[in-house]
């Protein structure tokens, strides 16, 4: 299934926070969105969910498959949120709850969402931790969170996520918050979890090494507008939009060729003032 | 001249019912005058441990820490005299004290080193922030704007070793580096140290001119940093920095290094990589190496 985010606009209080985003998510793709934090990154993520703070507005669309999610009733929203759209959260610590054991955490929904019993959720809940390669699921099924480590306790988040088998996957900086070592682990396991299942991922990210490691398609925010979109080689490589490029530019990593980040004087390339980008081409060149 | 020597430090924690745990186990750094120090390492390596023991913050179980040839004694209720060293905390959210206005905050600093010259607006000049910003409270700023406020504090005591324990890591992205910059620059220029800790490889490499990379209490692999970049010696060191990727746009997902970081109540015998290093030697199970810069039996000095 895929999901269909055209001209989306969010007010809070009177400010707007997105002016328009526009991004398609595939089956199977992991779709990046980068950008500086207060670019509204997170804030289209959550629009997806519904998740949105209190007082605010969105209009515009979210389509998943044939149904509108900005107009649904809060009944059918729940079905869909942690059912077929689940998300995952930047800080382990805090998206789960300290109280209750993993294994609760995930069967609750699953029980809800998919009506099985308590034997089978469990069944289903264990074959997941050893998906998401905790080691020894049967005993980690009924341990809190603080018993586990950090890289532990995101991917346990991600099983949670994963519980009802959901067709879009939001994944908002969840690495962040983690090691490089142990971020390596759960890049692998991200993109190995949407090869395998064929979800729809959007990954929110400020790391650029992150985008590059894992998403086919990049989308590019600045102050809630999608500046650039297109296929991971083309967009970190041979960026259309001197935003992009400054971002490029100004990591310690950045190669010779322009040693200063050069605010503002980038010769602009011919294409791509701010607007809606042409729709995303979707050739993949790996 | 050295600043600050740490010597075959030993911290431990003790906690009742639970066994004793080495978060420092036998690590020597030390950090000269002007000159930047980068102490990286996992999560639960010890890191932050060691930068609260040269502060006095930890008490020392063995070992030493001297600071300018004095021993760095356990901070207590009493005045301190040593207020050379300063330290700047992780969490700019917690370290600043919300009912009190920053400019008072800064004036705790500037007392405590005598200085009766310098007014706090001129320190928050000094971190880049508007001199009308002293009659504020924490919560009106952001957090790149709290950690520079918390880096003026410190500076106003005139240390000459600053402390920077994961400063960085509550900043958002864009901040991280103008912070690491500005504390690297603050610095020198005042010729103190600065020992900088932070689990962020990329944000060391710009600022330090030496790096110690630490792995579960010991210091595996000190060197120059564009060299140990360049060259990584330890196999702990190679898995760390091929485990950044790369924004090539490639699509190539980092190595990663199997296993967790053991428990440092119970560390695996031996050399403490061992259980997860790719090049393990029998030598490695039996024999702990104790020697550096590289503490490797790879790299054992002849």
């Amino acid at each position: 299934m895929t999901l269909d985010i055209t001209d989306l606009k969010v007010t809070i209080g009177g400010k707007e926070i997105l002016r328009g985003v526009d991004l398609s998510l595939q089956e199977g793709r992991v779709h990046g969105l980068a950008g500086e934090s207060g670019s509204g990154k997170t804030m289209t993520g959550l629009a997806v969910l519904g998740l949105l703070p209190h007082g605010s507005r969105a209009t515009g669309s979210i389509a998943l498959g044939e149904r509108e999610l900005l107009t649904l009733p809060p009944k059918e929203l729940n079905r869909v949120r942690g059912g077929e759209v689940a998300m995952v959260f930047q800080d382990p610590a805090t998206s789960l709850h300290p109280m209750l054991t993993i294994g609760k955490q995930l069967t609750e929904h699953m029980r809800h969402h998919l009506g099985v019993d308590k034997r089978e959720a469990r069944r289903r809940a264990v074959e997941l931790l050893g998906k998401v390669r905790i080691p020894g699921a049967e005993e980690a099924y009924g341990r809190f969170p603080h018993q586990f480590s950090g890289g532990m306790r995101q991917r346990v988040a991600i099983a949670i996520a994963l519980a009802c088998s959901p067709k879009v996957l939001i994944a908002d900086e969840p690495t962040t918050a983690l090691d490089v070592t142990v971020q390596a682990g759960v890049l692998r396991l991200l993109r190995g979890l949407c090869d395998e299942l064929g979800l729809a991922v959007l990954l929110v990210t400020h790391d650029l090494g992150v985008m590059s490691a894992v998403a086919d398609e990049v989308s590019v925010m600045k102050d809630g507008l999608v500046v650039e979109t297109g296929a991971r080689g083309q967009v970190l490589r041979e960026p259309a939009h001197p935003y992009t490029r400054s971002l490029l530019d100004s990591l310690p990593d950045a190669s010779p060729p322009d040693t200063e980040p050069a605010a503002g004087s980038d010769p602009a390339p011919a294409a791509g003032p701010v607007g809606p980008p042409a729709p995303a081409p979707r050739s993949e060149d790996s | 001249m050295t600043l600050l020597a740490i010597d075959d430090l030993v911290v431990e924690h003790r906690s009742p019912g639970r066994p004793i745990v080495r978060a420092v186990a036998g690590a020597s750094l030390s950090v000269g005058p002007g000159e930047v120090v980068g102490l990286v390492g996992e999560s639960g390596c010890g890191k932050s441990t060691l930068a609260r023991a040269v502060c006095g913050l930890n008490p020392v179980t063995e070992g030493s820490i001297t600071f300018d040839g004095q021993p760095v004694t356990p901070l207590g209720l009493r005045r301190r005299k040593l207020t050379g060293i300063q330290m700047v905390f992780q969490d700019p959210y917690a370290s600043l004290n919300p009912r009190r206005r920053v400019g008072d905050q800064i004036a705790d600093g500037l007392r405590t080193s005598g200085d009766t010259a310098t007014a706090p607006a001129d320190l928050l000049e000094r971190v880049g922030l508007p001199r009308d910003f002293v009659s504020r409270h924490p919560h009106e700023f952001s957090g790149g704007q709290r950690q520079r406020i918390a880096i003026a504090r410190a500076l106003a005591a005139r240390p000459r070793l600053l402390i920077g324990d994961e400063p960085i890591s509550a900043l958002d992205a864009s901040a991280q580096s103008q912070v690491a910059t500005l504390m690297r620059d603050l610095a020198v220029d005042s010729g103190a140290g600065l020992l900088f800790i932070s689990h962020d490889l990329s944000v060391v490499r710009l600022i330090a001119d030496r790096i110690a990379v630490m792995y579960l209490g010991r210091i595996v692999e000190v060197g120059n940093t564009a060299e140990v970049w360049a060259n990584p010696r330890h196999p702990y060191t190679q898995a760390l920095l091929r485990a950044i990727p790369k924004p090539d746009g490639m699509g190539v997902l980092p190595a990663e290094l199997p296993g967790d970081v053991p428990d440092p109540a119970d560390p695996p015998a031996g050399c403490r990589f061992n259980p997860r290093c790719p090049q393990v030697m029998d030598v490695c199970r039996d024999k702990e190496p104790d020697f550096g810069p590289v503490a490797c039996w790879l790299h054992e000095p002849k």
